[in-house]
């Protein structure tokens, strides 16, 4: 009995073993992405301050001369490498950058290797504040580099500042000019810094940018539509859902608000996202019975809320992870328990669980979405032994072995004996293998049979020494 | 109808399969160990086999012919009854399950 069960558990858990990516992989998140490189409170950044992200590293309580100014032009101050290891800017495909300074300051993004800082993006200024830039990148002979973008810091002198030394350092004047005890010196010093990117992954694929027909106009069509879908992302609109129609024994008003009725009410699912907030508007009495429960896509209950876990007006519930669906059970007597649901953008839309909405995809083919991956090459325990099965019958080559620092070859027994010229060898061989061969066939084919009445068996699952 | 009750049906078992191996999965990525040492030792060793074997076999003087015949049997051997008691298991399974 022990056998069996060991058994039983060892298959399945080599059958959950087949299925992980397939569970992992379950969720899958599409959207914009936006990679923080760096974000800082208000303050100085420390002294020798490093980013997470290598090249982005900012002195600003020690002075460092860079160089002279020449009058009205773009004087580099500073030149960093940004690298983004888990970017691979992609031919075709549309960034935007947005570089936050706590004071005035020109920067000019541009990618790598781009010498000359007039052409191409050309300057931003930023005065105070954000700077963006919206860069496409451009794969030619100039731009070798795939995860990396460069930022200059210009400033541009004006004629009384020719000629004076410029760097970077500590300030205590305006506009990002300081004057202290290097007064003929002016630099720009940065306080914080942030980087953002947006991109499009659904142009990650530079293949799919090559194949496409038009790609200018496509690209420049999703570049437009990838800049409103950013805008209305990052807008964290709050938008109000009326469920009127779809409460039982009660209703959501206009103002998203869950208005019940003295009964029991139960809402249909509402879809909802992580970025997604349910808000208390008004505690309930003891009498009341509430109930939120969390839903994934196959609504499946995640977890659920109940009248001690909310106690608070105002108080924002916390969404599971994996959740996509809620369900509201209200029965309240004296107040009325209320909630709001808040979500991003325009995906407040379509907030009904339907039948269509269902994801069946790998319903339809089950394995589609099999990611199988051989964790520390495990699949080789099952195909080396029939690889050595397989090689049973091929060629054999003489063994080559180092004895005393020479080398012995041990040759194969045909050619030693089996396909020598003697006498009916070749007969005898015939023989043999009736003989020798033809007992072993003999075996294995009773052997066989064995099995298969075995197998057939309803009353026997032994397999091997196994009992099943 | 009947489309409606194989895809409810299928939705059913996918759902169940995801509850059971849900934890499962967890315990897989979080307990087992790096074995790629270990099963490249095995490796190893089946390797060895494939050149000693194939050296044995030329002193037995098996021909091809026979030694396809041995191998063909010893392959029905293998697969069929493992074969026959998977799908045994499997509605064993499906039977706990459903």
């Amino acid at each position: 009995m022990k056998c069996r069960s060991g058994f039983n558990l060892l298959f399945v858990l080599c059958f959950a073993w087949l299925l992980v990516p397939y569970v992992s992989n379950a969720q899958t998140v599409s959207g914009y992405n936006t990679y923080y490189i760096q974000q800082t409170s208000n303050g100085t950044l420390p002294d020798n301050y490093t980013s997470p992200v290598s090249g982005l590293a900012f002195p600003t309580s020690s002075y460092t001369q860079l160089g002279a100014y020449q009058n009205q032009t773009y004087n580099v101050i500073r030149a960093m490498d940004l690298q983004f290891p888990n970017i691979e800017f992609v031919n075709g495909n549309t960034y935007t950058f947005t570089i936050n300074f706590d004071y005035g300051s020109y920067i000019y993004p541009s990618w790598p290797n781009t010498a000359n800082i007039s052409t191409s993006f050309g300057i931003r200024s930023c005065p105070f504040g954000t700077c963006t830039a919206t860069m496409t990148w451009q794969n030619d002979s100039s731009h070798q580099s795939v995860n990396t973008l460069q930022l200059k810091l210009v400033h541009k002198a004006n004629a009384n500042q020719t000629g004076k030394t410029f760097g970077i350092g500590p300030m205590t004047g305006n506009n990002g000019l300081f004057y202290n005890a290097y007064s003929s010196q002016q630099g720009i010093r940065i306080n914080s810094a942030t980087v953002d990117i947006v991109e499009d992954p659904n142009y990650q694929n530079t293949q799919d940018i090559i194949n496409n027909n038009n790609q200018n106009t496509q690209t420049i069509i999703n570049n437009q539509n990838a800049n409103t879908q950013a805008q209305i992302e990052s807008q964290q609109v709050c938008s109000k859902i009326d469920k009127t129609s779809t409460i039982q024994n009660g209703y959501i008003n206009s103002n998203g608000s869950i208005v019940t009725s003295n009964s029991y009410g139960v809402t249909d699912f509402i879809k909802i996202n992580q970025n997604s907030t349910i808000k208390v508007l008004e505690t309930f009495t003891s009498h009341s019975v509430t109930n939120i429960c969390f839903y994934n896509i196959n609504k499946v209950k995640i977890s659920c809320m109940s009248n001690s876990d909310i106690t608070q007006v105002n108080e924002i519930l916390s969404i599971p992870n994996n959740s996509d669906f809620v369900r509201f059970s209200i029965n309240y007597d004296v107040n009325k328990p209320q909630f709001e649901i808040c979500k991003n953008g325009n995906q407040a839309l379509n907030d009904t669980l339907t039948d269509s909405s269902v994801n069946d995809s790998k319903i339809n083919s089950f394995f589609n979405d099999l990611d199988f991956y051989d964790n520390n090459n495990f699949s080789s325990l099952i195909t080396s032994p029939i690889n050595f099965l397989n090689s049973l019958n091929d060629t054999c080559t003489p063994i080559n072995l180092q004895l005393f620092g020479q080398t012995v070859s041990l040759p194969c027994g045909t050619t030693v004996f089996w396909e020598r010229d003697f006498p009916y060898i070749s007969t005898f061989r015939v023989f043999w293998n009736v003989l020798f061969g033809g007992a072993l066939i003999y075996t294995l084919g009773l052997l066989l049979v064995k099995n298969i009445s075995d197998a057939i068996d309803p009353t026997k699952d032994n397999i091997g020494g196994l009992k099943l | 109808m009947i489309k409606f009750l194989i895809d409810g049906l299928l939705n059913l078992f996918s759902i169940v399969i995801t509850v059971v191996l849900t934890p499962i999965n967890l315990a897989l990525n979080t307990l087992v160990p790096d074995l790629t040492n270990a099963i490249a030792i095995v490796n190893s060793f089946w390797s060895l086999l494939e050149t000693y074997g194939k050296f044995c076999i030329s002193y037995t003087g098996m021909t091809s012919t026979t030694m396809s015949i041995i191998l063909v049997l010893i392959y029905a051997n293998l697969i069929i009854p493992w074969t026959v008691h998977g799908l045994k298991l499997v509605a064993k399974w499906w039977e706990v399950l459903v």
